[in-house]
């Protein structure tokens, strides 16, 4: 299973992005491979960021169109266990990433998958990332 | 559910429609995933893939360069609530 993070999907968005290409592939591999999700927080955090950038209005086209590319039976959702995980990495000094990644990397955790991003915090956190 | 509809106006809509029906038309036909014909198969790729390229292009006219020097996303942790 391989889960894709935030930054891979924010860069597919903006073709003058220095990580644009490798992520349109990926966002691709989301609708094409049968092993590749998206965290349902990954959807929730795009949303965070489109908001610091764009208009509400914006914002809803945006995720509108959004709608029409992530396939909805590759949403991953979290659960309490994968919240419990992130908090007690949280305590014991082992969440490296925002609030999210380590939401994302405890899911990888929980379902034993790879995180497909080039953010070096997941590897901090024990989890393999792929790009 | 083949029931008459009002035929969508964008072609986003109308992209959206075609796969939807489709997707109907097998239902309908209790149709095994196995048992759709290749041909079928291949319009339904070949929608979707439209589809996929003409709502990113649709993003891509919104975010206009915007995002370009976003490497991280910055931090919402509970510790720094983001604003509303």
């Amino acid at each position: 299973m391989k889960l894709l993070d935030t930054m891979t999907v924010i860069a597919s968005l903006d073709p003058n992005h220095k990580h644009y290409r490798k992520a349109v592939i990926h966002l691709q591999r989301l609708r094409s491979h049968d092993d590749v999700f998206i965290p349902c927080v990954v959807i929730h955090e795009c949303e965070i960021v489109l908001r610091k950038r764009f208009s509400l209005a914006k914002v809803e086209q945006i995720l509108r169109n959004l709608n029409l590319i992530l396939p909805k039976n590759k949403i991953v959702p979290v659960d309490a266990e994968t919240h419990a995980i992130a908090t007690q990495w949280k305590l014991i000094g082992q969440s490296y990433g925002g609030y999210t990644d380590t939401l994302i990397a405890s899911l990888a955790y929980q379902n034993k998958a790879n995180v497909i991003s080039y953010d070096a915090s997941f590897r901090h956190m024990g989890i393999t990332t792929i790009w | 559910m083949l029931a008459s509809r009002t035929f969508p106006k964008n072609r986003t809509e109308e992209l959206k429609y075609s796969i939807e029906r489709i997707q109907e038309i097998c239902e309908a036909f209790l149709l095994p995933q196995e048992m759709v014909s290749d041909n079928l198969k291949n319009i339904y790729n070949g929608l979707s893939d439209k589809l996929f390229w003409i709502a990113l292009s649709d993003i891509h006219s919104i975010t206009k360069g915007k995002l370009k020097d976003m490497e991280k996303v910055e931090d919402c942790s509970l510790d720094k609530p983001f604003r509303t």
